[in-house]
């Protein structure tokens, strides 16, 4: 109780600091000055990746773009289903996923399934690797991702189709309609998908390999956003969104299994509303949102039928106050609640989480940039408390070279499930804490007419009294605190961009290291201490190339995944994976009208793999896409 | 700059680039000096079931059998269990939904019995026909052994588990309602319904021809052993744990089938079939290991321990004498659930 009151406290202090700034006179400031500082740009931390990224037509959701641009591994069950994130050589659940600040993942179950988020609903991504996550929320021990809708106030009627086509049956069609003004900003878009993912390949699970198509892989998703913005002042405006998505999906069968139906439904409803206002030193962020998610599921050979129902509000508010160029203080606090029921269980879940926020900025000289920071959590009646403290250092005043170091601390407390599902949830699980140390270096520079830039981070992390459910003495699987991991690694990013004469050449690439061990022995015979952690690649390595000439552009993308082990003991494992995909586009113009033609052909030379053991993945395959800009 | 690149590009399709081994099948003589075959019923929707064979005599080891000798196939998901008639042995392979049939000589496969929802225990009634119990249907299958095919199915009331023959019945454990089903086995119909404590799971007959049950208990249910009386159809005696944390696993006979093993978090326990109360130390303490799977070899009286470990790493079964003298331990598959001897 008593460090509730010191959250409360502080908290004040950080709200009547801003009821201070709002009497003062206001002048007219630049956004930029708050969203980021010059020594910023020298942070390797946090990673953004805009909507021509994202949305490139190879990608499916979300998590495919991710884990071509950034450094961090997507686990997927095959076309169209269950996609997890891992960053930094943590689960799903240790990371995670925000919607323009509000955090996605389920309270119930931790993680979240990026085959649920097609690129098409996000304008950028911002991928915070390890401790730069602790700003938004606590939890993401490696790392989090922040989707966000983008605003601007310009006079507009744009209207954009695009049409998918390709194998299996895949059509996905999605619609945008952009209107407004300096004071108004409206943005709709619908989402419709259906594909059959009846690909053929080689089950080499049974005798002599025959050609099989794999079997109750329907999918059908619809989705529809619809965002109103309002321009109060110069400096103030109001945004709301609402995002509706419904999913149904058909699971496949193991390739050493027979078809039945198992099929899975997921909706969500998620509301936000947004007020955002600059002052002359500082800036202010009010949110408020709510989030449904439904999951139905059913397998007709257990005869199950299960059905969940999470409800959650979350309050956010969000103060940064520069008062003179050298100080900066930034206060963020959370308020969620979460309810969750499972309808077939006949069982419900409460919380309520309280966190805040602080953090003070310090720039002694052009050259450096200090932080300390910290945040507090307040869950079940327990306190945590989570500091770090980072160092930049640019040491050229143009700022192409760039240095940065922190240390600090994570938790992340456990899930609904972990705690209370019946049966196998432990009321007596204690939080997964992390104690990381990183290190990131950027350098840009230009020869002759072409540009470079590089970015370097090393990372170490130790994540104590780790989160794992294993069978237990009652036949049914338990949450238990296993033992400690070590967490350590290596992310290279490198870009760089070419003119000769009517052709630019783009080349990005990154590759990501990644050891995660257990540190300790959990049974007599345990073999795994000092062993990498399962379905985690060691190695990774993205590479993308685009050359373009007036309307044309001709791309290719690999995306190398080395060997995951299956086994903790790393006896077994599914061996490394090799993907290229290219795809050749034209843009035709007239006058206000823009047609985008691209041909796609994914998995080029056929490989045949595996991303999880006996789940087929799809061969060569193509894609056709139509999109119809048009503006007035 | 580019000469650092190539190098590291080199340095990385070596260190990453791990390939499979094709693995090479195992000798006839091998496969048929070996005595002991342990099943490792791997993750659950992993696929990652698994055999190994063992030699009493020269203690030698082969893992992974099945891929071995059929080309690198994999075995299925989640071997559960199997029983030998002739030279054949039938393996119930649980979420693969059959059961697949092998040469015990060669470990090649001789067929299978699909179309099975989830399959968990055969029992041979005859030379032709087999009971088989289901995890997820309200039936248990008669198979029929020569045309590897579903005969008819006969009704019961949810998840059905290890079963004996005795005489002309059938004894059935049903997990969900708390029952051990007895069935005639000639008119294949129920005969009685016996209440049991929370989740009769492991079934065995003593020497008195008496049928004893393990019941796992629950959190808020304690376990239990039970006697059946084989005439009366009835429970004629309980042994209940102290509390609910204490929980009974598989159960086993000696060769003179007077002695009772059994499973516990703690370790095995043994007594006689004339006890009345459990044992409150176990015989063969688990001492951090995680006791899985217990047998006995039914012509010397030796018991195996499976220790499953951490459920998602090669395991280790130990082999002890009767005297619970511990002879030998090796490694096997993930998740070893049972072992079972060659007759």
């Amino acid at each position: 109780m008593k460090q509730f009151g010191l959250l409360l406290i502080a908290s004040f202090f950080a709200l009547s600091v801003w009821a201070q700034q709002t009497l003062s006179d206001s002048v007219k400031i630049k956004e930029v000055s708050i969203e980021s500082g010059r020594a910023e740009a020298a942070t390797v931390q946090s990673q953004t990746i805009d909507s021509a990224d994202l949305q490139a037509p190879v990608y499916k959701d979300i998590g495919e773009s991710l884990q071509q641009n950034a450094n961090l591994f997507v686990k997927s069950y095959g076309m169209g289903s269950t996609a997890t994130l891992s960053l930094r050589g943590t689960n799903a659940s240790q990371t995670q996923l925000y919607w323009n600040g509000v955090n996605l993942n389920s309270a119930a179950y931790g993680s979240t399934d990026l085959a649920l988020f097609p690129a098409f609903f996000i304008d950028q991504a911002k991928v915070d690797y390890g401790l730069n996550s602790l700003k938004y929320g606590s939890g993401g021990i490696g790392g989090a991702v922040r989707l966000n809708n983008k605003v601007e106030f310009k006079k507009r009627q744009q209207l954009s189709i695009t049409q998918d086509f390709g194998s299996f049956g895949q059509q996905t069609s999605s619609l945008r309609v952009r209107l407004g003004n300096g004071k108004w900003q409206s943005e709709s878009k619908l989402f419709y998908r259906k594909a059959e993912h009846d690909f053929e390949y080689l089950n080499t699970a049974k005798e002599g390999s025959p050609k099989e198509r794999v079997e109750n892989a329907h999918l059908l998703q619809k989705g529809i956003m619809q965002s109103i913005h309002y321009r109060k002042t110069e400096r103030s405006w109001f945004s709301g969104h609402f995002w509706y998505y419904d999913s149904d999906r058909n699971l496949p069968p193991l390739m050493t299994g027979t078809a039945f139906k198992e099929h899975q439904e997921d909706r969500s409803y998620r509301a936000l509303l947004e007020y955002h206002q600059y002052y002359e030193q500082s800036k202010l962020e009010l949110k408020s949102s709510f989030i449904q998610d439904e999951i139905v599921y059913e397998n007709e050979r257990s005869s199950t039928y299960s059905s969940s129902y999470l409800q959650s509000y979350q309050g956010i508010a969000d103060y940064q106050w520069q008062w003179n160029p050298k100080w900066k203080w930034s206060s963020r606090l959370n308020l969620n609640t979460y309810q969750f029921e499972s309808r077939s269980g006949n069982s419900s879940e409460n919380r309520v989480e309280v966190s805040s926020f602080h953090q003070l900025q310090f720039k002694p000289s052009a050259k450096w940039k200090l932080e300390v920071y910290s945040r507090q959590l307040l869950v079940d009646r327990q306190n945590f408390w989570m500091p770090g403290f980072t160092a930049h250092f640019s040491p050229d005043s143009a700022q192409r070279w760039g240095i940065a170091a922190s240390i600090g601390q994570n938790v992340k407390y456990p899930t609904l499930n972990d705690l209370y599902l019946q049966p196998g949830g432990n009321q007596d699980l204690k939080e997964e804490l992390s104690q990381t140390a990183e290190l990131s270096l950027s350098k840009r520079w230009q020869m002759k007419r072409t540009n470079y830039k590089i970015e370097a981070a090393a990372y170490y992390s130790e994540i104590k009294d780790y989160i794992l459910w294993q069978p237990s003495q009652f036949g049914y699987w338990q949450a238990r605190n296993i033992s400690s991991v070590l967490t350590q690694g290596l992310e290279l990013r490198g870009s760089t961009e070419q003119q000769f004469g009517k052709y630019k050449l783009q080349l990005k690439g990154n590759y990501t290291y990644t050891s995660a061990v257990k540190n300790e022995k959990s049974y007599a015979n345990d073999k795994s201490k000092g062993k990498q952690l399962i379905y985690l690649p060691e190695h990774q390595f993205n590479l993308q190339a685009a050359l373009t000439k007036g309307s044309y552009r001709l791309s290719y993308r690999q995306q190398f995944v080395g060997a995951r082990y299956t086994t903790t003991d790393n006896q077994d494992f599914l061996p490394y994976y090799n993907l290229s995909d290219c795809t050749l586009s034209r843009l035709f113009e007239l006058k206000d009208q823009k047609l985008l033609l691209s041909f796609s052909a994914l998995n080029l030379f056929d490989q045949q793999y595996q991303s999880i053991q006996w789940r087929p993945m799809a061969g060569r395959n193509y894609l056709v896409r139509l999109k119809l800009m048009l503006n007035s | 700059m580019r000469k650092l690149a190539l190098y590291f590009c080199l340095v990385l399709m070596v260190v990453a680039c791990k390939e499979q081994d094709e693995p090479e099948p195992l000798a006839v003589e091998e496969v048929q000096a070996a005595n002991v075959i342990v099943l490792n019923e791997g993750n659950f929707q992993w696929a990652n079931a698994s055999l190994s064979l063992y030699n009493e005599e020269s203690r030698k080891v082969d893992n992974k059998v099945f891929q071995k000798n059929n080309n690198n196939l994999p075995l299925g998901d989640v071997v559960q269990s199997m029983v030998q008639i002739g030279d054949l042995g039938y393996f119930v392979i649980n979420n693969s939904n059959k059961i697949r049939v092998l040469n015990l000589n060669t470990f090649r496969s001789e067929g299978a019995i699909e179309n099975l929802n989830s399959p968990r225990y055969i029992l041979p009634i005859s030379a032709q026909k087999a009971y088989v119990s289901d995890l997820h249907e309200d039936k248990i299958y008669v198979v029929d052994l020569s045309s590897q095919s579903i005969l008819k199915t006969i009704p019961t009331q949810g998840w059905t588990e290890e079963m004996v023959l005795l005489g002309d019945k059938a004894f059935v454990c049903q997990m969900d309602s708390n029952e051990v089903l007895v069935f005639d086995t000639k008119k294949d119909s129920l005969l009685q319904r016996i209440s049991t404590y929370t989740s009769p799971q492991y079934i065995e007959v003593d020497v008195n021809q008496d049928v004893w049950v393990s019941c796992s208990g629950s959190s808020n249910s304690l376990a239990a052993l039970q006697k059946i009386d084989a005439n009366q159809l009835q429970v004629v005696r309980t042994m209940a744990a102290q509390n609910t944390n204490e929980s009974i696993g598989e159960i086993e006979l000696s060769p003179q089938k007077n002695k009772l093993y059994y499973l516990t978090e703690k370790g095995m326990n043994q007594l006689s079939v004339t006890d009345s109360i459990l044992p409150t130390q176990p015989w063969i303490a688990s001492a951090g290991r995680n006791l899985y799977g217990l047998s006995v070899n039914p012509q010397n009286g030796e018991i195996y321990l499976c220790d499953a470990i951490d459920f998602q790493q090669e395991g280790v079964v130990y082999r002890y004498g009767e005297n619970g003298s511990l002879i030998d331990q090796f490694q096997v598959g993930i998740i070893p659930g049972d072992v079972y001897f060659k007759q």
